[in-house]
């Protein structure tokens, strides 16, 4: 028989190696409904929803390196996660199942965790370094600062704000007040209803924005490296400025003739309607496009 | 044709666009008169430029297509892996980190040698610059405290950015003044405090 055919035999006749000790989690304490709840997990994921109990409730399973769990507080402040030795690297995962009052006001810490958040009403703060965020439900406010990982926002609310460095942004659904910004990917948005307030920004990413405004509405879009790409209703009343250094603009939204060239090289300003919302679109060597949306 | 016309039709004219007769009039007057010449040259050149310029992106038409793959769920788990470096991967990461924070530093360090103005945008950059290089200089204290991908991502972070205060400023320099280049040069150097702030949150919360 061959060396390496004796190995393998060896091998799969070993037991096989055992899982990491494992810690069950199922536990609950009471919160008021709009308790302020402190969670803290490194690694692993997070999967919260609300519920309409007076209550929190946390399940799941925490491997023995990834640390140890803890829970407690009051009704109305209270904090609960998984927490390593201090100056000790986790070397394992942590699942955790949470449900939260509806109204709840949640401060996430993570560092790598994936973060699966579906809220209705109450609000949320997250911070993480590299987690993939996904919030979805309804929500008064969100904010979300990570490095390098991906955001998604699929939720109708009040207000969003959202900081990654290299981790794509996507937002579906309806939020008034949207404030994203990235420096180097993407800024994907788009808005289910007329928004107020969108801010956009990134140093080399690119911005597309499918959506309307309401009437005194703003979008200001911004990138150094990258495109825009906007989709409007063509009927939307908005005093436009552009701005594009390298490319130029593609228009396909208004008259070629009715885009008058603005004070500066590469400036483009026009008004479309009653000109009450405003559209403030820059980029320096990416190209601008205007494109048509159409309701379904 | 008076300069002003001109100058409104000097885009279509350089993209080639114009109908024939307002062309022929756009060059009827340029053989005419030297400043629409020299603007015209100007354009021209600024567009050669930023052309000339490398393009970091560069996107399909529709930007909705390419949305899923980069919501494909992420590698397992990453455990940050901090403290001192000791894996050259690690030490590699950290000195690349050593070098964007010595860029950082240097840049609005010689900004700040510079002689001010009393115009707000140099007020402004000034205010930047001081508070980049406390922040960098916090940083590269303690390199080994975020971890070896934190600091890979950080570093690259802060090249686009720089690369892109350096470009914008070029173009200033060109076209002194232009306030939609002021506006942008100042968004860049905000982006670049609020990532190496959100660099030191980041090295608290993985500490």
């Amino acid at each position: 028989m061959r060396p390496l055919a004796v190995l393998l035999l060896f091998a799969a006749l070993l037991p096989p190696p055992p899982l990491p000790a494992q810690e069950a989690i199922d536990a609950g304490i009471p919160a008021s409904a709009t308790a302020a709840i402190r969670i803290w997990s490194l690694t692993g994921s997070i999967r919260l929803t609300t519920w309409a109990r007076d209550s929190v409730s946390v399940r799941g399973r925490v491997d023995a390196s990834a640390g140890h769990f803890f829970l407690g507080g009051t009704r109305e402040a209270l904090k609960f996660g998984v927490e390593s030795a201090a100056g000790v690297s986790p070397g394992g995962t942590a699942d955790l199942e949470i449900r939260v009052p509806a109204g709840a006001r949640l401060w996430i810490t993570s560092a790598a965790a994936e973060l699966d958040l579906t809220l209705d009403g109450g609000s949320a703060t997250i911070v993480t370094v590299g987690s993939r965020v996904r919030v979805a439900g309804r929500a008064h406010d969100v904010s979300v600062e990570t490095l390098d990982g991906n955001v998604e926002l699929a939720f109708d609310g009040d207000e969003a704000r959202v900081r990654t460095a290299s981790g794509t942004v996507v937002v579906r659904g309806i939020i008034q007040q949207l404030d994203a910004a990235t420096v180097s990917a993407a800024l994907l948005i788009g808005m289910e209803g007329k928004v107020r307030s969108v801010q956009l920004q990134t140093t080399s990413g690119e911005i597309a924005f499918k959506g309307d405004l309401v009437p005194d509405g703003v979008l200001h879009a911004e990138t150094h490296g990258g495109e825009i790409e906007l989709r409007m209703p063509p009927h939307l009343g908005a005093r436009w400025h552009l701005v594009s250094f390298g490319a130029g603009i593609v228009n396909q939204l208004v008259r070629a003739d009715a885009v008058k060239a603005g004070p500066a090289k590469g400036e483009w300003h026009f008004t479309t309607g009653d000109g009450r919302a405003t559209v403030d679109v820059r980029t320096f060597k990416g190209s601008v496009s205007l494109i048509p949306r159409f309701e379904p | 044709m008076t300069c002003q016309d001109v100058d409104l039709q000097l885009d279509a004219y350089i993209d080639g666009t114009l109908a024939p007769g307002e062309r022929a009039a756009v060059d009827a007057h340029l053989t005419q008169c030297a400043a629409c010449r020299e603007a015209l040259e100007k354009m021209r050149r600024l567009l050669l430029d930023s052309r000339a310029l490398p393009q970091s992106i560069t996107p399909a038409r529709d930007l909705w297509a390419g949305i899923a793959p980069r919501l494909a769920p992420p590698e397992p788990a990453r455990v940050p892996g901090w403290r001192a470096p000791s894996s050259p991967i690690g030490l590699a990461a950290a000195a690349i980190l050593l070098l964007a924070l010595g860029g950082a530093i240097g840049a609005t360090l010689s900004h700040r040698l510079r002689p001010a103005t009393d115009t707000g945008f140099t007020a402004a950059r000034a205010r930047y610059a001081a508070a980049t290089a406390t922040l960098a200089e916090q940083l590269a204290a303690d390199p080994a405290l975020l971890a070896v991908t934190t600091r890979s991502v950080i570093a690259q972070d802060l090249g686009i950015l720089d690369a892109a205060i350096r470009e914008a400023g070029t173009a200033l320099a060109a076209d002194p003044g232009n306030a939609a280049l002021e506006l942008m040069l100042l968004a860049r150097e905000q982006q670049r405090i609020d990532l190496l702030e959100r660099a030191l949150r980041a090295g608290r919360q993985e500490s």
